[in-house]
């Protein structure tokens, strides 16, 4: 919303003041300045001219003799419009004007062949409204008087940022503002508007003596339309014709279109007031007599915009007997807006429900001024300033135009009066240090409209009617109150008198920051994916989204559901970076969400985990890594290496938490989701804990080398415990044992562990090593040989020859039972 | 023998000793004079072929010749190794300026996204100042998001975010401010909380804008918290992230859970900057989560992560945040 310095200055005294504090104090204390910026001409020696002889030059150029209350002058001229004996605004040489290339300086300069001494201009020249529709019309000025007595010269305007106005209906005109303006200045308001509220009088007092034809105007609102006053009134004599100029200057100024004078008025009435308020061309409504009802299903409405509404049940218009005549607290309608014909009109201004307003408004998605000030929930009481001042400055500019009927006043519900009792002392202590006296404290209320009863430190406040629609309800507003007229920089620092208390992190972010700083160390880079997947990607690579979060509303259709998985963002950030690099490794701590109970996504248990959450939320870890093909290990070329690497990136992450083995076991090849190798994917477990799944990504096109990913889930790894304990170091000779076992070739390392570790002197065993694999000759095809190494002995003594012995045999026969044979 | 052999004998072997180009050389002379055989050990074991007379000075000149070749030889031995060290690892050069990717595969620095870092070094300024840091769901159920934020269904505050709704009718928090009401639901007062994370509003994406985000909450709930409680806590903070002492002012700004409530602007380069949205908690948020307002106080505090990982790194387009460009990322090491 904009404002104008001129038009404030209406309301409040502002000599004194410059144009940066304006928007300063109202930044400060009143509410977000979203810019500033000048409007109009300097108007500096722009006068008033009469015009005194016209003579063609050629075509289109004319040269005039005109009069500027001192001297004639011989100024050419374009505009059809001039004419002898025409009164028009002249600028002299080295005054401005605007032209379409920004503002220029008047030269003295031949135009087609005569000398022309500064020009004579439009309105649009001046910046002051409206298009290039010939030179001004001055009529009823004096030659020589200053353009900027006129028109005020240049004006300063505030663009506010709507948004800070939410919770204020009162401060949606440019009376609102002044108000506010004239209690953080301590000015009095020049011209008090509220007189017209007349909330002592309910409303009857000076609307009664308003309007007293005879016209008879009927006006019936029915109850269900949460209608919270209408008021109407007849007015005939009226001519739509062209709107004054200082006030097309004022619309021009904060940017608003201009239509008929009518029309006009009530614009400039409702950003003057804040009140909305609509004209109907009393011609054409099908009697002087209007219903606020709710809209019937499958009405329509045509609007003042050109566009049919269709209306339901749930929207309220303003009808006459023969259908609906305007979208209550909206919009008008067509069918009876104010033409070049019209003679009389119905005035009426209301106040609606907010919520009803804006319902059918962002419904429909019309977001009329009207609208948007109805949906800040407005006070009964402002309807009649839209009236009284409509009236008032219609008459003004036409004093012809005559009341003919009552003001008929349909007054719904009318608000108790709010009062709130609080003390001096609690806003001080809300404030703090440099909180103003209790005597200014009352003064700032005071001039904010409250009306305070003061006993001692007590007192109650009673809410003036344009605070008192939801604004001001609790003492805390009052603390705002004092504290914004006060200015916040009084307030000075102070630390709170508290407790000293520790302060914890979780123990899920310790781990998370652990994992990051080791995932950094060992090279990995940490990126951040979007919570959104398309559902039919994360399908491909074989998520069921049965239980996924569905979005209402998303922005685009591959950004549908939420995550169940990292994996998917994962498998795309190695696809896009590889084109930039070959080896990657990558990883993100994120989470994926799910609408289904299960283990796997944990109902939150404390804060951070807390219960009475809508989905299942899980924090995963996600490691993934790119890599060309081959490798050698410790074994010598094998296959998988890259697997492997990742697998020992997991080990330690694993060992951040848990002091259990790390182990992995295979996933079937028709387990496996789509995304994996079918033959190289596993689960991860600690100790008996499912930690995660680790696989090769299945050979994709895009992709060049092997991608091996991971996912790991976090509160999992917070579930399992690792103390750290001493054991005394063995003070007795191990033990080794090494053997070669033939197995066929898909055996697993973790089977032929197993066999070993379930040998009967296997208390002995104090490591296993695998040495080497091996296929070939002498080996049958499809057969391998594992080489291990059984490192054993005991922590309370050294082991005889014999029982040596007996256990290395115990091992091979263990081997044997197990259905494997040894390599010798 | 002669006396007169020992002079010459110590001349010729000091000379042969000082031509010696190598310690391997310089030892098989050791052995050559010095050696159980050699030439020297044999002059001075005719010492019993002097006669009687002159074999005391003979053998005390012969032993101090010894000395003198055996000094000699020493400091020759430390000269010619050191030589011979220098020359060795000269010939271990290496071009230490080779990129080390070629060469040494585990090369790779690894990094941290920015936003991980910055909410780190914020996590642990708020820690220092008695608050904890707490997390919560992202998928939030509308009373946490709006409802006991003071912000009923019909509330025209709720036009000012754009919300993504999921099917069962939760919404993606639109803000962080949530975690307040779980807060206030879950610990006791006093409290003082932070509660860093990811927010959702479907807003157009551009180079400044998306539609997620990262904000971190900040609550403290107490007796007697005023607004002068409030400019100390945010004045220490902002001390702390800056590394200078900011100038700062509060001026009117609405949100429906707090009152009165604030933006709070920092002059920087020249002007005011809108920085943080602040205020005192509304009473009618303690009392939609069953505390008694008269009792307790709090301020609370909004900052913005992904704008300030921004302007702290000038970063010119926000989708890079969550872009996964590695050409990105890795500028974070």
């Amino acid at each position: 919303m904009k404002l104008s310095r001129h038009w404030l200055s209406d309301f409040v005294d502002l000599t004194g003041i410059s144009n940066e504090s304006l928007a300063e104090i109202v930044t400060t204390r009143i509410a977000e300045v979203d810019g500033v910026s000048e409007s109009g001409a300097p108007l500096s020696g722009a006068v008033v001219a009469l015009i005194k002889s016209v003579t063609p030059i050629n075509s289109k150029l004319r040269k005039t003799i005109v009069f500027d209350g001192t001297a004639e002058r011989s100024v050419v001229c374009g505009a059809p419009n001039a004419r002898a004996g025409m009164l028009t605004a002249y600028v002299p040489v080295g005054g401005k004007i605007y032209t379409s290339e920004g503002p220029a300086e008047v030269l003295k300069k031949e135009v087609g062949g005569e000398l022309s001494e500064g020009i004579l201009v439009s309105a649009k020249e001046l910046d002051l409204f409206g298009d290039h529709e010939g030179i001004l019309e001055l009529d009823g000025h004096e030659p020589g008087a200053s353009l900027s007595k006129i028109f005020q010269g240049l004006d300063f305007v505030i663009e506010i940022d709507n948004k800070s106005l939410t919770h204020r209906p009162d401060l949606w005109s440019h009376f609102g503002f002044a108000r506010e303006l004239a209690a953080v200045l301590r000015r009095p308001l020049k011209d008090d508007l509220d007189r017209f509220a007349d909330t002592d009088a309910n409303g009857a007092g000076l609307l009664t003596e308003l309007g007293s034809g005879r016209g008879e105007l009927t006006i019936s609102v029915q109850k269900d339309t949460e209608c919270r006053r209408f008021l109407g009134v007849l007015i005939e004599g009226v001519i739509p014709g062209v709107t004054p100029q200082w006030m097309r200057r004022r619309l021009h100024t904060i940017g608003s279109g201009q239509k008929n004078f009518l029309v006009d008025l009530s614009n400039y009435v409702m950003l003057d007031t804040g009140a909305p308020n609509h004209v109907f061309d009393l011609g054409k409504l099908r009697s002087p007599e209007l219903f606020v009802r709710a809209a019937k299903n499958g009405e329509q409405l045509r609007g003042l915009d050109g566009i049919d509404y269709l209306l339901e049940q749930t929207d309220v218009v303003v009808a006459d007997s023969s259908g609906p005549v305007s979208l209550a607290g909206i919009l008008g309608g067509e069918s009876t807006a104010v033409s070049a014909d019209t003679t009389a009109i119905l005035l009426e201004a209301a106040c609606w429900d907010p919520v009803r307003i804006r319902k059918t408004a962002k419904k429909l998605n019309v977001r009329t001024d009207a609208a948007l000030r109805f949906e800040k929930n407005q006070s009964p009481y402002l309807p009649p300033l839209a009236i009284q001042r409509y009236v008032q400055l219609l008459k003004q500019v036409q004093p012809g135009a005559t009341i003919t009927s009552r003001v008929a006043d349909q007054f719904l519900q009318k608000p108790e009066k709010l009062s709130i009792a609080s003390s001096f002392s609690y806003i001080s202590q809300r404030l703090g240090q440099g909180a103003p006296e209790a005597i200014e404290m009352g003064v700032t209320l005071t001039s904010l409209g409250l009306t305070l009863n003061v006993e001692g430190d007590k007192f109650v406040a009673e809410v003036p009617y344009h605070r008192a629609t939801r604004d001001i309800s609790h003492a805390d507003d009052l603390v705002e109150e004092v504290g914004r007229c006060h200015g916040y920089e009084n307030i000075s620092e102070a630390a709170p008198l508290v407790a000293s208390v520790p302060s914890s992190l979780p123990a899920q972010r310790e781990l998370e920051h652990e994992c990051r700083d080791l995932l950094r160390g060992a090279g990995f880079n940490e990126y951040y994916a979007h919570s959104f997947v398309d559902p039919e990607y994360s399908l491909s690579l074989g998520y069921s989204m049965a239980d996924a979060v569905i979005m209402q509303n998303p922005m685009d259709s591959n950004q549908g559901a939420m995550r169940t998985s990292l994996i998917p963002n994962a498998v795309q950030t190695l696809a896009e970076n590889s084109r930039f690099e070959g080896s990657l490794q990558l990883f993100e701590l994120g989470r994926a969400y799910s609408n289904k109970e299960e283990p796997r996504f944990a109902n939150y248990k404390t804060l951070d985990r807390a219960a009475n959450t809508a989905a299942k939320e899980k924090r995963l870890l996600c490691i993934s890594t790119l890599s060309a093909e081959g490798g050698y290990s410790d074994l010598g070329a094998v296959a998988g290496v890259e697997f492997f690497g990742l697998l020992a990136v997991v080990k330690k992450i694993a060992a951040l938490r848990s002091d259990s083995a790390l182990r992995t076991e295979p996933i079937a090849p028709e387990n496996a989701l789509a995304w994996m190798h079918p033959y190289r994917a596993a689960k991860i477990f600690i100790g008996e804990l499912e930690l995660g799944t680790i696989a090769e990504l299945a050979q994709r096109s895009d992709l060049k080398g092997r991608a091996v990913l991971c996912e790991l889930e976090m509160d999992s790894l917070l579930e399992s415990s690792k103390r750290a304990s001493y054991k005394p170091v063995s003070k007795y000779p191990t033990s080794f044992f090494e053997v070669s076992i033939v197995c066929p070739r898909r055996t697993n390392y973790s089977t032929l562990e197993r066999v070993l570790r379930e040998s009967p002197k296997s208390e002995l065993i104090q490591g296993i090593e695998l040495l080497s694999l091996y296929e070939g000759k002498p080996l049958q095809e499809g057969e391998k040989s594992v080489s291990v190494r059984l490192i054993f002995g005991s922590n309370e003594r050294t082991l005889l020859s014999q029982e040596i012995a007996e256990f290395q045999s115990e091992v091979m026969s263990s081997i044997e039972s197990g259905g494997f044979a040894l390599r010798r | 023998v002669e006396l007169s052999q020992i002079t010459e004998n110590e001349g010729r072997c000091l000379s042969v000793l000082e031509g010696a180009t190598s310690s391997a050389e310089l030892e098989k002379l050791r052995v050559q004079f010095l050696g159980k055989q050699g030439e020297l050990t044999q002059l001075l074991k005719s010492v019993a072929s002097v006669p009687a007379e002159q074999r005391k000075e003979f053998g005390k000149l012969a032993n101090e010749m010894k000395g003198r070749v055996e000094a000699f030889l020493e400091q020759k031995k430390t000269v010619l190794e050191l030589k011979e060290r220098s020359a060795r690892l000269e010939s271990e050069w290496i071009d230490v300026t080779l990129p080390v990717s070629a060469v040494s595969k585990n090369d790779a620095p690894g990094s941290l996204h920015p936003l991980t870092s910055v909410q780190r070094e914020l996590e642990q300024i708020f820690r220092g100042l008695g608050f904890t840091v707490v997390d919560g769901p992202e998928v939030e159920k509308e009373r946490y998001n709006f409802d006991a934020l003071n912000i009923p269904a019909t509330h025209p505050a709720r036009d000012m975010q754009d919300t993504f709704w999921t099917t069962q009718g939760d919404v993606l928090r639109t803000h962080t401010s949530a975690m307040q009401v779980r807060a206030l639901e879950r610990m006791k007062p006093p409290l003082r909380i932070v509660a860093p994370g990811r927010c959702f509003r479907s807003e157009r994406v551009d180079s400044s804008h998306d539609h997620t985000f990262y904000q971190m909450e900040g609550m403290m709930v107490d007796r007697n918290i005023s607004i002068s409680n409030l400019l100390y806590f945010m004045r220490t903070l902002l001390r702390e992230i800056l590394g200078f002492e900011p100038k700062i002012r509060l001026r009117p700004g609405y949100f429906p859970f707090v009152e009165p409530g604030f933006e709070l602007d920092i002059w920087f380069k020249g002007r005011w900057l809108e920085l943080l949205p602040c205020g005192l908690v509304h009473p009618k948020v303690f009392e939609l989560t069953g505390h008694d307002p008269k009792e307790w106080q709090g301020f609370a505090f909004g900052l913005g992560l992904s704008r300030l990982v921004m302007s702290r790194y000038e970063i010119d387009d926000v989708r890079h945040l969550q872009g996964g460009d590695l050409r990105f990322l890795k500028q974070f090491p």
